[in-house]
Parts: structure tokens; C-alpha cells; sequence
């Protein structure tokens, strides 16, 4: 399928002097929706979003809800709220072990089948069952991490602790009127490239943690957001903050629902009409946030100092890997004559 | 946008590797996420890696339904 991210790197003397992103998202393939028997779209969105499905069904469930007028029981969001969970942890594994391969970390072969175990205990329908143990093993069992475990060998590979990184602006539950009343208007083009007045926020782990911007407490608010969702899973859902889920109507009627995906705030906005069939569905995904050509991580770029050739490269792809993006990416990387 | 798409397994490599066909062009991917995986079974991919394994059936109905939803999005210039 063609799409994806091209993210273009000029390089002087060690340091980034500029970056350009270029998108070629398929935003609307949303559209398949539209026509479809409302009770359908649940399980059509998680298959069509394989990656986060779980949580673009929900989202797709609550917003449908909304905008039939049907309100959300408690034993429903808490059920959807297991679900984020696992997902949770199962996507950051997934996407911090994919990273590191592709930059020649190496994980052993009990780290590996601990990784494989604990990707099994977060499938749908597993329950989490093995989750704590095979976390465990991985150096991910709430204590602080030994430091050849996997978990801290990962930390120490991105980057030291401190670097002077600033606070990074995270899209919170508080932006979701702006975020819905652009969409209300504009549809796919703001979820193409959505914005907010004087800002670029982010969305995922750290910016749900109000962390700093070091690539190293990108990765260690993952962490930190593996454990938190395995001891929600163990509690049964019941400290789940409210914000994992929002949904209503917006004045027109749509319905709308905004979810705390593995990789930050996803919003799905939905109409249905008299047939029970959906007449409109808009999804905006938080990939449209983190790599927004004007958005956080370019601007993040700019003026850091990488070093040259492969070790720019590395530092560059970690980066975008804590970023996380849900497509492929190509990175092009030039380097020019010290400054 | 999340995506992630079936590819059928068409032979089975060491070091967790294997080959599959996608959209007709063969890939090596990694199957070190998945288990129990066979030839002639369909994994679902993203960036090089087998993320779960599919029967032939729900694989051909998400083969449809991206088919349909690649369409509409040609339809519509974002």
C-alpha cells in the first residue's frame, strides 16, 4: 500500500540545522465506513487499523453510541478500559523492541521469549494470564530496574538522564473541545493536519506524563506506562483515570468519542442516519499530531548535536521511534561541512 | 493511521525469519513476535515484522475491506 512518512535531515558539523517532514497518510480510508450498517463499524475499524485496534474499536463504539443517543455503562468503559490496557502494553512493547532491532540492540533469548510471552498475554481474549512474570524478566516489575536488564540496557542506549530538554506541550483531555470543534468543521482536512491556536502539541506517553523532552524520558514514560497499565489490568480496571474515555454529541449530533490509545489521544467523530447506517465518520489519529509537518518532531530537531554518519542516523531513528509512528517511515539524511 | 496488512506465508527461514507474498511481491519478514506460524498461514505485517497470525478467511475479509477502503480514499484528495 503506498503511504507513509519521509522525514528529510541536513546535518553541519554534528548538529541539525533543519528537518522536513512529508506525509503521505491515508487519512480518509475512513471513508469505507460510510454506508455501513452502524453495528458493523466496530469490527470493521479494528480490522482496518490493525495496529490499534482495539482501540479505534472502541472509539468507533462509543461515538456510534453517542450519536444514537445511547449512554456508556459502567461495565462497559471499564471493559473498554482493560482493553486500552493491554493494548497498551503490548503496543509499547512491540514498538520499543522493533526500534531497538532495527538499530542492532540486542536481546537475548530468554528476553526474547519473555517479550514473545508477554505479547501473547495481551492478545484479545487473553487477559493479561503470564503478563507480570514475563514483564518481570524483562526488568519491568515496578522495582528499579537491575542494570543489565533489558529494560535499563534500553535506557542506556538511548541516552544519558538529563540533557537541559524543556517540557514538551501535551495534547491533554482539556483540548478535546478545540480538537472536536475543528473537526466538526473541517473534517478529514483537520484530521489530515490538525492543529490548536499558538501551539504543537504531542501526544503518547510522555506527554500524558508531563515529562521533559530527553529522548530518555520518552522511552522511560513508556516504561513507566507498561507497569501502570499491567497493575490497572491486576486491579481490574478500577483506577483507570475518567479521561481514557470521552464521548457525547456535538451540536450538529454527531457523535464523538476520544481515547487514550498506546500512542496518544484518538478521536473518532460519526453521524448515523435514520437506516441505522453511518453518513459520516471521521478518525483522527495521534500519528497526525507527532508527525505533523510543522509539528513536534520536527521542531525537535533543530539544532541538536548527533555527531556524524551512523551515529546520527541512530540517534535520529530513536528518535522517531519514541515518537512512534503507526506507518513506515524513510529517514534521508545529509550532511554537510562543519560549521 | 495504524495500519497493518496480511501477507501469506510462503516459506519458512532460520533465525525466526520467513518469506510471504504481499500484494504479489515476496518479502523476508521476522516472525519473532508470533508463534506457531505455517506455511500457508497469513500473518498480519508492520515495518518488517509478523505482529499475529490470521486464518485464511479473516485475512481475505481484511483484504476486501482495505481494498474498499483504499478506494474511497483515492476518491477523496486530503
Amino acid at each position: 500500500m503506498k503511504g507513509g512518512l519521509h522525514l528529510e535531515v541536513a546535518l553541519s558539523g554534528g548538529v541539525v540545522r533543519s528537518a522536513q517532514l512529508r506525509s503521505r497518510r491515508p487519512v480518509s480510508l475512513c471513508r469505507a465506513m460510510v454506508g455501513r450498517p452502524a453495528a458493523d463499524v466496530p469490527a470493521a475499524v479494528e480490522r482496518l487499523y490493525a495496529l490499534c485496534g482495539r482501540s479505534h474499536r472502541i472509539a468507533a463504539r462509543f461515538a456510534l453510541d453517542a450519536a444514537r443517543g445511547r449512554t456508556m455503562t459502567e461495565a462497559a468503559r471499564r471493559e473498554a478500559v482493560r482493553d486500552l490496557a493491554t493494548e497498551r502494553v503490548g503496543e509499547h512493547l512491540r514498538s520499543t523492541f522493533t526500534t531497538a532491532a532495527g538499530l542492532g540492540f540486542a536481546t537475548t533469548p530468554v528476553e526474547k521469549d519473555a517479550l514473545r510471552a508477554a505479547l501473547i498475554a495481551t492478545r484479545p481474549g487473553a487477559k493479561g494470564a503470564g503478563l507480570a512474570s514475563a514483564l518481570a524478566v524483562l526488568g519491568l516489575d515496578g522495582a528499579p530496574p537491575a542494570p543489565a536488564s533489558w529494560t535499563m540496557r534500553m535506557l542506556d542506549a538511548v541516552g544519558p538522564e538529563a540533557d537541559g530538554a524543556g517540557p514538551v506541550d501535551g495534547l491533554s483531555p482539556a483540548d478535546d473541545p478545540a480538537v472536536l470543534a475543528g473537526l466538526a468543521g473541517s473534517g478529514l482536512a483537520y484530521a489530515a493536519l490538525p492543529h490548536l491556536p499558538l501551539r504543537r502539541p504531542e501526544t503518547g506517553p510522555l506527554a500524558r506524563s508531563f515529562g521533559t523532552a530527553a529522548p530518555r524520558d520518552r522511552l522511560a514514560a513508556r516504561f513507566a506506562e507498561i507497569l501502570q497499565a499491567a497493575t490497572l489490568l491486576h486491579n481490574d480496571a478500577e483506577e483507570a483515570p475518567k479521561s481514557w474515555i470521552a464521548r457525547g454529541t456535538l451540536l450538529d449530533g454527531s457523535g464523538f468519542a476520544a481515547v487514550e490509545s498506546p500512542r496518544g489521544r484518538l478521536y473518532h467523530v460519526t453521524a448515523v442516519d435514520t437506516q441505522g447506517r453511518v453518513a459520516r465518520f471521521v478518525v483522527l489519529a495521534p500519528t497526525e499530531w507527532n508527525f505533523h509537518p510543522d509539528g513536534p518532531l520536527v521542531h525537535a530537531l533543530p539544532g541538536l548535536r548527533l555527531g556524524t554518519g551512523t551515529a546520527a542516523e541512530e540517534r535520529i531513528r530513536w528518535l522517531v521511534g519514541l515518537f512512534d509512528p503507526c506507518v513506515a517511515y524513510t529517514l534521508d539524511l545529509t550532511e554537510g561541512a562543519d560549521a | 493511521m495504524c495500519l497493518a496488512i496480511p501477507a501469506l506465508v510462503t516459506e519458512k527461514l532460520p533465525d525466526d525469519m520467513a518469506r510471504v507474498s504481499l500484494e504479489g511481491v515476496s518479502k523476508i519478514i521476522s516472525l519473532a513476535l508470533v508463534d506457531d506460524v505455517a506455511v500457508g498461514d497469513y500473518v498480519i505485517l508492520h515495518v518488517g515484522y509478523a505482529l499475529t497470525r490470521l486464518d485464511a478467511a479473516e485475512a481475505e475479509r481484511t483484504l476486501a475491506l482495505l481494498d474498499e477502503a483504499i478506494a474511497a480514499h483515492d476518491g477523496v484528495p486530503v
